[in-house]
């Protein structure tokens, strides 16, 4: 731990504030539900297209995908980037446009809207949003650790303190502002996630004096043991276990899968593009979107290996092995001993905040899931002003039960963030994404399918992962796109009037 | 230089030695970059275990960045013509 620096911790706390305001101009702009979870439908290409990065990246990508390379080979940090920019790609080509022109023509305001209408159920509607609680509410503990980690390591202070002082603006923010001042938000807070990352690229690059001679460095390296040559080996360095059994690549391939690819059908980015203006919204954003991704996800996925240059010497043996096994304090560390004063603050303001960013679309989308999936199915005459009141409370009790939740969890950010990421994919790809191209699927099949991926998903991570170190999404999709298909061929299709709003 | 011969002489020193005919490029460009299953024949090729013999780092790893490199291209090229187009 450091001392106290008092330019950072004011650089931290004016980016806060600066969230903290937007927050609340963004209260005037949400008084009505399209408002509230849906900025009005006003959306631009830019602030689409950095909301997206934004809502996708946050302390977990920076901290988690930026030092899992201290533990895995370079391997991981290549894939994780391919697979980030197979699945953006196949997000804005695929998706965006289908389900934007979709939501146009009718009143659906979140994935669950969706489910319903396309599949004319409300049982498919309550099991999406009861997925959706399950599984964003795991999510919800990466991101907090993110941002504890964060403010743990600028005020020196506990992760407990750091957790909670992480709690108390998001709450305030989500409760008095939407996705308006979600999405103004994070444009300011994707620009600076950018930098950020930029920022953190050039001080280690230049610290290890560049990526051929850091390679050569590390390649001469023995860390905890082990060649630093393991470091530049696909089926080289990574959880000793994994090594033991020569499953490393096939552990890599699963969890970076699992994170990246989920973009196609992850409900918190997808309702999104309901928000956008109109259909060249959507088209310019195709060029922006995975620009931004990419270039975010080629400067810190594979900074974790250089930090063994920059950390080790100044670490004794034992701590360079307590930092493998929890690999998420990497990053703040390398930031901490190379970046000046304030260029600290700045660049670990930015994860933090946009951790602050995430939690509150992810909380909204929770909000939704449950004021208009659940309580609004169960009770269809509640009034406007009364799910308006629950749609602003229920955030607080969503963000409390994965505060507790992330207090008791131990894994390392990349392993909880594709156990969810990679559950949810499993459970939407057929449902929504299949379901926005193929007409022969059904309200069955789409049930049975999110039904298995999340019973399969969840219980392999659980009892079989580890033993197996094969990651849950490969059994899952196995059982749960199957079943999407046999179960949709055999069972009732959608009246033609929705089968048309497909094209 | 005519541009036939210039894809023909890439063609020679690129690509790796069972595919001859520099037709045969774009089942190269599939073959390399897209079909991650494939290792084995990320590995014959020649621009990838070139570039992973000069940095001294393990093709796959390579072919991760080449792949992100490749399919961000196709992407913005795919938007920009679908840009133009909703333009017209």
């Amino acid at each position: 731990m450091m001392a106290v620096d008092l330019l950072d911790a004011s650089i931290i706390m004016a980016v806060l504030a600066i969230v903290m305001v937007i927050g609340l101009r963004g209260y005037g702009l949400s008084r009505s539900m399209t408002g509230f979870f849906l900025a009005n439908k006003e959306l631009g290409a830019v602030t689409l297209a950095f909301s997206l990065m934004a809502t996708y990246f946050s302390a977990a990508s920076f901290l988690g995908g930026g030092g899992a390379t201290y533990s895995f080979n370079l391997g991981f940090g290549a894939w994780l980037t391919a697979w980030h920019v197979i699945g953006v790609v196949l997000m804005w080509v695929l998706v965006a446009e289908r389900l934007f022109k979709y939501a146009s023509k009718t009143n659906i305001m979140s994935i669950p809207d969706f489910i319903e209408h396309r599949y004319q159920s409300k049982a498919a509607k309550a099991v999406a949003a009861a997925v959706m609680i399950s599984l964003f509410t795991l999510y919800l503990t990466s991101v907090y650790k993110g941002g504890a980690i964060i403010i743990a390591t600028v005020f020196d202070t506990s992760f407990e303190v750091g957790l909670a002082a992480l709690a108390i603006p998001v709450l305030l923010y989500v409760a008095l502002g939407g996705l308006r001042a979600a999405a103004l938000n994070n444009l300011i807070l994707g620009s600076l996630m950018l930098f950020a990352a930029f920022l953190t690229f050039g001080l280690v690059m230049s610290a290890v004096g560049g990526p051929i001679k850091g390679i050569e460095e590390l390649r001469s390296m023995t860390i905890n043991g082990i060649s630093g040559e393991m470091w530049l080996r696909f089926d080289g360095a990574g959880p000793p276990s994994a090594m033991k059994a020569g499953a490393v690549p096939q552990l890599i391939m699963g969890i970076t899968f699992s994170i990246s690819v989920a973009q196609i059908a992850l409900p918190s980015l997808l309702m999104q593009f309901y928000a956008a203006r109109d259909a060249r919204v959507i088209s310019r954003g195709r060029i922006l979107g995975p620009v931004l991704v990419a270039a975010y996800a080629m400067a810190v996925f594979s900074l974790g290996a250089f930090c063994h240059l920059v950390l080790d010497p100044r670490l004794s043996q034992g701590e360079v092995a307590r930092l493998m096994k929890d690999v998420d304090w990497v990053i703040p560390k390398t930031v901490d001993v190379l970046a000046p004063s304030g260029l600290r603050g700045l660049i670990l303001a930015a994860p933090m905040a946009a951790s602050m960013s995430t939690l509150a679309v992810i909380l909204l989308v929770l909000s939704a899931a449950l004021t208009r999936d659940v309580v609004q199915l169960a009770r269809p005459n509640t009034s406007e002003r009364s799910l308006m009141v629950l749609a602003r409370a229920s955030p607080i009790a969503f963000a409390l039960i994965s505060l507790l939740l992330t207090l008791v969890q131990t894994g390392i950010i990349v392993e909880v963030v594709a156990a969810a990421f990679g559950t949810i994919f499993v459970c939407f790809l057929g449902p929504v994404t299949i379901g926005l191209y193929w007409k022969g699927a059904t309200r069955a099949g789409a049930i049975a399918s999110m039904i298995s991926g999340l019973v399969l998903g969840m219980s392999w991570h659980v009892l079989l992962y580890k033993a197996t170190n094969v990651h849950a999404v490969i059994p899952a999709l196995l059982v749960a796109l199957p079943t999407f298909f046999l179960v949709s061929l055999f069972t009732k299709k959608p009246p033609r009037e929705v089968l048309e709003l497909l094209g | 230089m005519t541009l036939c011969s210039l894809v023909q002489g890439m063609s020679q020193s690129l690509i790796p030695r069972h595919i001859s005919s520099p037709d045969k490029l774009i089942l190269l460009f599939i073959d390399v970059h897209l079909c991650t299953e494939k290792f084995k024949s990320i590995q014959k090729c020649r621009i990838l275990s070139g570039v992973a013999h000069m940095m001294g780092i393990d093709p796959l790893i390579i072919a991760g960045y080449a792949i992100s490199i490749v399919v961000l291209l196709m992407g913005v090229l795919y938007g920009a013509y679908k840009a133009r187009r909703s333009r017209r």
